[in-house]
């Protein structure tokens, strides 16, 4: 849109001067001038004219290299005539101003010292002196402004200064539209970008400057006008001009006081918001510089506002992470975001915290990425918490594995002496004292599995192997062809997808086939068991299924199958420990899976569990 | 076989040592069997010295690895590093079946190494078959 208005301007200026131009070639004179004056526009200030518009498209297209010479070039040749003009003028020559011949018009001092303006403004703009070029340019306008004021006004103090010759009427438009073109230049850097950016910022620009330039020109003529003709007198009219102009401003500062304010709450509500989070809330441009530092990054890091605002990210982070940041802002400038990441960050006394980080890229409304917001949260309590479970975990296994160890050596011992007594003299004493016998025998066996149990279930998480490949259609058909003597008695049969590779450890994995699928075999119905194994990548987890046909069970027992010695059957009807299901879910749950069932009675009952996959 | 084999029991579970000498006694090779009760006490069997001076050296040892005072590796190394001794065929009888143990006992010069099974019949078997294989398949030193 602004550059759409610039090139327009531009556009109006060349043709003017186009005109002008071939005006004092063909001899027509009267293509000079227009409006109101006698002045006409020079030849050379239709030169100067379109040289500064060749200016302003070259350095819109500056990023081109070549383009940058055809400014610099224009700019100085405006310069340099203006200059000579204003020489003319300082030696006070007879022919002051007449730079293309006697017949070709004069380069009023006024138009000199705008053209001047202009191409500074220019050259300004192009070493990035933003405020400068601005200066210069309004400069130039104020020039031209006075001179049309003067014009409209009738007052030939404003368009001859200092008694030299008049700035043309058409000239002081074409340096208006000229530095309004030269203002709108670069606006995402330049003075412009204060005014521009945001839409509330535009529209009260756009809404004032015409009120702030259009209402005093033409309260100030009507006021002219009435005082002129004699309607009103010369203090009635300055006392009116005061009175409106006081009503206009006015309203223009109860405007844009009401505009601000609205704008005022928004913000400190969107402050309160940032400021009363218990996380660090931290903006940060894409060099990673800070830019923004609310409390909770001073709670949390000790760091105030002030300290931190224009200091590196990188004093956040330990030496050893270093190489994070670098890769932080590298995802910030390709637009993505990062997700509760878990790591370390160092505190302003030096001591580590533990800390989880969400950081997005800011984006502005064209889509660019100016910088990035991150959420830093303090995540040493629960990673405390976590420890502490791991290592009250750890224990319970370790207490879990020494008792069960231990246990084995004097129930061995009454096992087998118990045994022996019934060896020697099982019918040498009383029926009771058989009877005793066996009993005691029996509940020195059983306990002997439940310590064998409870030993095996400890092992997974003591004995278990750091994570591998390993090719789940290998562990399978191994397991089956250690069940094959059962499948053969039953009848039964195991079919597999073929199952993609997953990480784990191998023997683990095998143990929970063989007790899910051990588990199919022994809880079969009439039919002779059939028992699939089928698979699905699910993302990074790879989600299996082991169903038979067996005799079900009601969903109501789901979770109590998977807890240590619980089980539904009479011991009579089926043997085991009922600890096969609780090894298993350790096992999944130490790969970081989950295991779940789905069963009806009658229908047959699947396992549901997940492994990591291979990628 | 014409002179009766030696046998030494370095065991301290008296429950254990009784049971093998309990299962060893109706087999048809009879012998006395020594029993010691830790790793020290082994030794000093071994080595004749008090109160073992009149102790005549062993032609088989069956060795549990969890001693007090001298565990069974400890027990090994000794038999092994003596000249006299070295010879001497060593079964370990363990209730351990964690592949270190195993692992460094055949390191250490273990002819074979036995675990102890959990039913009292599997017991007495195993030990039935180590003293058939000792005693009269294998040839002893």
């Amino acid at each position: 849109m602004l550059a759409l208005t610039r090139r327009g301007l531009a556009g109006v200026v060349a043709l003017y001067s186009g005109v002008a131009a071939a005006g004092w070639m063909l001899g027509l004179p009267a293509l000079t001038s227009f409006g109101v004056g006698a002045a006409k526009t020079s030849l050379a200030t239709a030169a100067c004219a379109i040289l500064v518009v060749i200016a302003v498209i070259a350095k819109d297209r500056d990023e081109r290299t070549g383009w940058r010479i055809v400014w610099m070039v224009a700019c100085a040749l405006v310069a340099a005539i203006s200059l000579v003009a204003l020489g003319q003028y300082a030696l006070d020559l007879g022919d002051a101003g007449y730079l293309m011949g006697p017949g070709m018009g004069r380069f009023s001092p006024a138009t000199a010292v705008s053209f001047l303006l202009l191409s500074g403004a220019i050259a300004a703009i192009g070493a990035q002196r933003y405020y400068l070029g601005a200066g210069l340019a309004i400069g130039a306008l104020m020039i031209s402004g006075s001179a049309i004021v003067g014009y409209a006004y009738e007052v030939a103090a404003l368009t001859q200064v200092l008694g030299f010759s008049a700035m043309a009427f058409p000239t002081a438009l074409v340096v208006t539209l000229l530095a309004m073109a030269i203002l709108m230049l670069d606006p995402k850097r330049g003075w412009l970008r204060h005014v521009a950016t945001g839409p509330q910022a535009r529209s009260a620009f756009q809404l004032m400057m015409p009120v702030a330039v259009i209402a005093p020109f033409v309260i100030g003529g009507a006021a002219n006008w009435l005082v002129g003709v004699g309607l009103v007198g010369t203090s009635f009219g300055f006392a009116a001009v005061a009175v409106i102009m006081i009503i206009t401003l006015g309203a223009m500062v109860v405007v844009t006081s009401a505009q601000i304010g609205r704008i005022n709450r928004t913000e400190a509500r969107l402050v309160a918001i940032v400021e009363s989070s218990d996380d660090a809330i931290i903006g940060k441009d894409l060099n990673g510089i800070i830019t923004s530092w609310n409390r909770g990054g001073e709670r949390l890091f000790g760091y105030g506002a002030r300290e931190a605002i224009g200091r590196p990210m990188q004093m956040l982070i330990p030496a050893e992470r270093a190489e994070e940041e670098t890769e932080i802002l590298a995802r910030i400038h390709r637009k993505e975001h990062i997700d509760h990441f878990e790591t370390v960050r160092r505190r302003k006394d030096g001591s580590m915290l533990d800390v989880s980080i969400t950081v997005s890229p800011i984006l502005l409304a064209s889509g660019t990425v100016i910088g990035a917001s991150s959420i830093i949260r303090d995540i040493s309590a629960r990673k405390l918490k976590d420890l502490e479970l791991q290592r009250s975990n750890a224990e319970l296994e370790q207490f879990a594995y020494v008792a069960s160890h231990d246990l084995q050596e004097p129930l061995r011992m009454v096992a087998n002496y118990v045994e022996l007594l019934s060896q020697r003299y099982t019918g040498q004493l009383d029926e009771r004292a058989d009877k005793f016998i066996h009993y005691a025998s029996d509940g020195a066996r059983r306990m002997q599995q439940l310590v064998s149990d409870l030993l095996a279930y400890s092992r997974v998480g003591s004995q278990g192997k750091p994570p591998v490949p390993v090719e789940t259609n290998a562990v399978v058909d191994r397991v089956v062809h250690t069940l094959q003597r059962r499948l053969e008695e039953c009848g039964g049969m195991v079919e597999w997808d073929d199952l993609p590779r997953v990480r784990g450890d191998e023997v683990q994995l095998a143990q929970l086939f063989q007790n899910l699928i051990g588990n199919a075999l022994k809880f079969r119905g009439d039919e002779p068991p059939r028992v699939r194994v089928l698979s699905e990548v699910e993302g990074r987890m790879v989600r299996f299924a082991v169903s038979d046909n067996g005799i079900g069970m009601e969903m109501r027992f789901a979770d109590r199958i998977f807890q240590m010695f619980q089980r539904l059957h009479e011991r009579s009807a089926f043997e085991g420990s009922g600890i096969g299901l609780a090894i298993s879910k350790r096992i999944v749950e130490r790969h970081g899976g989950s295991i779940r069932v789905e069963s009806e009675p009658g229908r047959g009952t699947t396992f549901f569990f997940t492994l990591p996959a291979d990628l | 076989m014409g002179s009766q084999v030696r046998l030494l029991i370095v065991e301290d579970n008296e429950a254990d040592a009784f049971l093998i000498t309990e299962t060893l006694q109706p087999g048809p090779l009879a012998c006395d069997p020594v029993v010691v009760k830790d790793g020290v006490e082994a030794c000093d069997y071994l080595h004749a010295r008090a109160p073992y001076q009149d102790a005549a050296q062993p032609d088989l040892i069956l060795l549990d690895m969890n001693l007090p005072r001298l565990n069974g590796h400890g027990v090994l190394r000794e038999i092994r590093r003596d000249e006299r001794l070295k010879r001497i065929p060593v079964v370990v009888l363990s209730s351990s079946d964690a592949r270190p143990d195993v692992e460094e006992s055949y390191d250490l010069g273990a002819n074979c190494y036995v675990t102890k099974p959990v039913g009292l019949q599997e017991f007495q078997s195993r030990v039935k078959e180590i003293e058939n294989f000792w005693l009269s398949v294998a040839q002893l030193p």
